[in-house]
């Protein structure tokens, strides 16, 4: 089973997300903060990353440095999701795809089912 | 039923895209509207069962998820917004239009919100560039509005609009006889705009004599009414626009530099339509969603290539002539698509990437169209005059003014 950090501060959000990855299929866990994202990592190795980018501790941008930074966890897609549209710093910063917020959760499980092909 | 105009923005989103996720904080960014506004509005609409919430200790990190919709509920709310709109208070400028025109998600952008988002926060006064029609004013309007003065007054002065000779008592105010038609005391706009935030457009077009009680205006948030002699001082923020070269206008010395520094603290540019043209569909589709809601009608939709028309033009005019066109565009459409057809724009020569075609000035434009008049009436010069509506003596003394050769009606060469 496929499985997908989601990283997000907002719980209800973070739930919300979680559910609907499961209901297809996915395994999931939740981190609330940067650094949790960064410890969580290395306890199970996710096949892909859901990243909110304003989070408490350490920011999406300064989690995705240290991601791709890392040779044991460069490799793993991140899905950026941010309030503020900016998909080419995003692109830049090592994303493999970028999301506004608010979406839509068809187009979110689109773009997790792109990342884990 | 009677919906705030933040639940009908919320319900036309829902409409469009029914499986939308986010938290309060991501649609109030979404739709540029305070935290609050979305929260009563989420609370109109739990009525018509069409929204989960999924409530947090802090509200604007409480989360939103809409229901997937049945064409059954499809209908109740499209009948629901239609009973909303019809109350006598929607107008274009009731919020709507105006958050229309904020929306996109193309980069250029980003830099913008992101902008609006820190300033809104603080007191300083903001400086908005870009050209005519962008929506300074819109830009404004969300800083205000997301701003702790959201509940005061929000005064635009436009500093073009007003003559210079009334300017100074317009702003100020003025005290009972201190000039001939001053019957009463009267209170100005910055008086009157006390707590909240004054935005003044076209900061170029203000004459330098009051460029100096403006500028001390800004320093001590402090003046003096037109015949007055005691200081009245205001609580108020300054939102300062213009699509003038203000620098070069420092440096021709017809705008003070002290003044310039004191605005320029933050500047914000707002990117001209030709460079965000991925924003285009969704300006478009807010666009006619906001026209439908002023008109009472479900909102109709763009044709392919239509759209494809809309996003190859150079926009000189920007969403403001993006609005006209397709307000245009609604009033000859038919169909229940808006075809390619039915948009008119004002250059008929898509450039899709290119430059916006050069402005010309009135006279050059009066010169070429009097050429063209002229050449299509073949020499005659009262069905030229006639076509241009314009007197036949007017016509000779332009023709000489601007050195058009006529080609008289029976030289023409004929056949035989």
């Amino acid at each position: 089973m496929k499985h997908v950090l989601i990283v997000e501060d907002e719980a209800n959000i973070a739930r919300i997300i979680q559910h609907n990855l499961q209901r297809v299929g996915l395994d999931t866990s939740i981190a609330r903060d940067g650094e949790a994202a960064l410890e969580e990592v290395h306890v199970r190795r996710p096949d892909a990353i859901i990243l909110d980018l304003l989070l408490p501790k350490a920011d999406g941008w300064t989690v995705a440095a240290r991601l791709k930074a890392d040779p044991a966890t460069a490799t793993i897609p991140i899905l950026m999701l941010s309030i503020v549209a900016d998909r080419e710093r995003g692109l830049a910063a090592g994303a493999s795809d970028y999301l506004t917020k608010p979406f839509t959760v068809s187009d979110l499980l689109d773009r997790v089912a792109k990342l884990l092909a | 039923m009677k919906l705030s105009p933040v639940a009908q923005e919320l319900l036309w989103l829902y409409l469009a895209q029914p499986d939308l996720v986010g938290s309060v904080r991501d649609f109030s960014i979404f739709l540029t509207r305070s935290v609050d506004e979305i929260v009563s509005a989420l609370d109109e609409l739990k009525r018509y069962d069409c929204i989960r919430l999924t409530p947090d200790a802090e509200p604007a990190a409480s989360g939103v998820v809409f229901v997937p919709l049945s064409s059954e509920r499809r209908r109740a709310l499209t009948r629901a917004l239609d009973s909303g709109v019809r109350r006598p208070a929607a107008s274009r400028h009731d919020g709507f239009a105006y958050a229309a025109d904020l929306v996109g998600r193309d980069p250029q952008m980003s830099a913008v919100y992101a902008m609006i988002d820190r300033v809104s926060r603080t007191n300083a006064t903001v400086l908005l560039l870009g050209e005519s029609g962008v929506g300074k004013e819109v830009v404004a309007r969300t800083i205000h509005s997301r701003s702790l003065r959201a509940g005061g007054p929000f005064a635009i002065i436009d500093c073009a609009a007003i003559p210079a000779a009334l300017l100074e008592s317009e702003l100020f105010g003025h005290e009972q006889g201190s000039f001939t038609s001053a019957l009463r005391k009267q209170i100005g706009r910055f008086e009157a705009a006390d707590g909240g935030t004054i935005f003044l457009d076209e900061i170029a077009e203000l004459p330098l004599d009051l460029q100096g009680k403006l500028l001390r205006a800004l320093q001590m948030r402090q003046f003096t009414r037109v015949g007055g002699t005691s200081p009245i001082t205001v609580d108020v923020r300054f939102i300062a626009a213009t699509n003038r070269p203000l620098e070069a206008m420092v440096r021709a010395r017809t705008f003070r530099e002290d003044l310039f520094y004191r605005l320029n603290v933050i500047a914000i540019t707002v990117p001209p339509l030709r460079e965000r043209r991925g924003d285009i569909p969704l300006l478009s589709q807010r666009v006619l969603t906001a026209l439908a809601h002023r008109d009472g009608t479900i909102p109709r939709r763009l044709a392919p290539d239509a759209l494809a028309k809309l996003k190859g033009y150079a926009w000189p005019g920007n969403v403001r002539e993006l609005e006209n066109v397709l307000e245009r565009a609604l009033i000859v459409s038919s169909h229940a698509e808006i075809a390619a057809e039915d948009i008119v724009l004002a250059d008929d020569v898509p450039t899709p990437e290119g430059p916006c075609p050069p402005i010309q000035s009135l006279r050059e434009v009066e010169i070429a169209h009097i050429r063209r008049v002229v050449a299509v009436t073949a020499g005659n010069e009262s069905e030229a005059a006639r076509l241009l509506g314009i007197h036949r003596d007017t016509l000779y003394r332009k023709l000489r003014r601007y050195n058009i050769a006529v080609r008289p009606q029976n030289t023409t060469p004929r056949m035989s």
